[in-house]
């Protein structure tokens, strides 16, 4: 037997459920433009791989003042992405790159950088990390 | 909403509901990789489990259980927050942890009450040994 209080708890819950659905199928995907990719990509590229909750290269180079490409192959069955921060003047993110599960590869679009150095990273594993060198070539 | 009962239908919805969103939100971090997300998943799914365990222990600290998986759940909203991945399964993952807190909010105002004079009562001994 059920008090009154059940009939209007049920409704809460089957509300709060439905907000829950909805939210669900309202949010959606990513950060930075990541398009799928084959062959190579046109102008100044950089070549980056994931593979056993690890980056393949701990240290990249980039034309400096130039938007290139990186390509960014995620060899693990689970969630990664590129992200890169400024290293002088203070951690300042500067690009995102799409989170997407592997295998498969990704050509994220990377804006101008200044020169100087800065960090890659993986968002969602944080230990994965790397450097990434900008200059003038 | 005190005339709830653990065993009437709106009660077993209730917990149903709760056990299932845990678990999920559990299932969804295991797909992560990493310890520190497996950890997570782990988390989730011992919470799952105490949540419906028909043991004396778990039933007397049913309400403990329901405050430990509300804090959490919410520190993980929290931790995503500061330094998450923005993504569609990162924002999955949080809409079920703030759904699974208001049910968890909703059976503990149902059930427990004020939770201070049991944590009182359950840390009283411990303070004065």
């Amino acid at each position: 037997m059920t008090g009154p209080g059940s009939g209007r708890l049920a409704g809460s819950v089957a509300l709060l459920v439905a907000a829950g659905a909805f939210a669900l199928s309202g949010c959606g995907g990513g950060a930075a433009a990541a398009t799928p990719s084959s062959g190579n990509p046109p102008g100044p590229y950089v070549v980056l791989a994931a593979r056993d909750m690890a980056f393949d290269a701990g240290r990249l180079q980039a034309p400096a003042n130039e938007a290139f490409t990186m390509v960014f192959a995620n060899g693990d069955a689970v969630p990664h992405n590129v992200s890169i921060e400024r290293v002088e003047g203070g951690p300042a993110r500067v690009f995102d790159g799409a989170v997407f599960s592997g295998p498969a590869t990704r050509w994220y679009a990377v804006p101008a950088l200044a020169p100087g150095e800065y960090t890659f990273l993986c968002q969602v594993h944080p230990s994965m990390t790397g450097r990434l060198h900008v200059a003038n070539e | 909403m005190r005339t709830l009962r653990p065993t009437s239908p709106a009660g077993l919805l209730l917990r149903a509901a709760i056990v299932a969103l845990t678990i999920a939100t559990g299932l969804i971090h295991a797909t992560l990789g990493g310890l520190l997300f497996e950890l997570n998943a782990a988390g989730y799914l011992v919470a799952a489990l105490a949540m419906v365990a028909p043991i004396g222990l778990a039933i007397r600290y049913r309400w403990l259980i329901r405050l430990g998986l509300i804090g959490y759940a919410a520190t993980a909203i929290v931790a995503w927050y500061l330094m998450g991945p923005r993504y569609d399964v990162a924002y999955v993952a949080k809409a079920i942890e703030v759904v699974l807190i208001a049910l968890l909010f909703v059976e503990a105002r149902a059930y427990d009450g004020n939770p201070l004079p049991r944590i009182r009562r359950a840390v009283g001994p411990a303070a004065r040994a």
